[in-house]
């Protein structure tokens, strides 16, 4: 995926469990893409932030019902014993990557803000 | 200082000058990357490696001499007291917090003995690992220990203090879960099979059960062992699985 820093602002809904992880997880978004409003929820209340929030990306353990519905762009987060993998979904890019790094959930939220300027 | 803001007081200053020393190990690429960059931007921090895996931190503990090392529960439990005693006998010897997703009070008790400083789930906050970790590193003689588990989780291991199995009854107990005979986990784990026939008997008295059957369905409710680890392969056990 491209590694680009994006200039413009989107809405990521970040509900990864356990909250040690979405914490962390947020603290890099917002420090390496400072453009980008990171909002937090949990799993629970995923579903409601979605409607809520209207974020652009959504990063949770469980690709959201209402968020395929709504076409919003998503990554599913899945945590195994020794690793944690990701589906990314962004506007018919699809693609898995295995051992994620925080570094390819920037170039997520780099490709999701793309989408957004292209289809100004 | 760091995340507070503000002028910062003499202690602050020290801390500045002399952060704690941090190393951190966990195999979750994701979240290891993540956690040191944000520990990093709290003031007196610092750390200094991060790796994969309780093997990888005792070498670099050895070598870089940390004042706290942040690690996980390694599976064989075995692995991780092995680790952990070797840690102990690093001079000055580093102080080690587990940060895991194992919800299993029958490990702390073997843990607390193994003379860790802290366990915390990774369903607390940062802000609490943080805590914990200037707790353990400005108590230099770990009378103290930090513990953060769901309330529900301390009282029903309060309630069940006499039934807590030992690391290697757990450890034998997981094989047998797996299948494995008496005579399969004798030579698994190195010890003589009548050996692991008592280790089973204890774990069955404490569990007050009587057959693997119950054993399995009664650790599996307890959350000692997951379903996970049954139907994993000992060849995956051979590695080095963390949670």
């Amino acid at each position: 995926m491209n590694d680009h820093t994006t200039s413009h602002p989107i809405k990521v809904l970040l509900a990864i469990e356990p909250l040690m992880y979405r914490e962390v997880m947020a603290s890099y978004l917002r420090h390496h893409r400072p453009q980008a409003e990171v909002i937090l929820a949990s799993g629970e209340s995923l579903e409601a932030e979605v409607e809520r929030v209207r974020p652009l990306l959504i990063i949770a353990n469980e690709p959201s019902t209402t968020a395929k519905e709504a076409q919003t762009f998503w990554v599913g987060i899945r945590i195994g014993e020794q690793r944690i993998d990701a589906d990314i979904s962004i506007d018919g890019y699809s693609a898995t990557v295995q051992d994620v790094s925080p570094q390819d959930l920037l170039a997520a939220v780099d490709r999701a803000a793309e989408e957004l300027v292209d289809g100004a | 200082m760091g995340r507070s803001g503000g002028r910062a007081t003499e202690e602050e200053v020290g801390i500045i000058n002399n952060p704690i020393k941090v190393l951190l190990a966990d195999d979750h690429t994701l979240f290891r990357e993540g956690l040191a960059q944000l520990l990093t931007s709290y003031g007196g921090l610092e750390v200094i490696a991060e790796g994969p895996n309780d093997t990888w931190a005792l070498t670099l503990a050895q070598e870089k001499k940390p004042d706290v090392v942040i690690m996980q529960v390694q599976i064989p439990f075995e692995k991780a007291r092995q680790a952990l005693l070797k840690m102990r006998q690093i001079r000055p010897p580093p102080k080690v917090i587990i940060v895991t997703m194992f919800e299993q009070p029958g490990y702390l008790r073997e843990l607390l003995d193994l003379g860790i400083r802290a366990y915390l789930l990774k369903s607390v906050s940062v802000e609490e690992l943080v805590g914990a970790i200037r707790a353990a590193a400005f108590d230099p003689t770990g009378e103290n220990v930090v513990i953060s588990l769901p309330r529900q989780m301390v009282e029903k291991g309060g309630d069940e203090a006499n039934g807590v199995l030992s690391s290697r009854e757990m450890e034998v107990l997981l094989l047998a879960s797996r299948g494995l005979s008496n005579n399969q986990i004798a030579r698994s784990v190195g010890l003589a099979e009548a050996t692991v026939k008592r280790h089973l008997s204890n774990a069955y008295e404490k569990m007050a059960v009587h057959s693997r059957g119950e054993a399995v369905r009664r650790a599996l409710s307890l959350g000692w062992v997951t379903i996970g680890e049954i139907t994993q392969e000992e060849e995956d056990v051979q590695g080095e699985p963390g949670a």
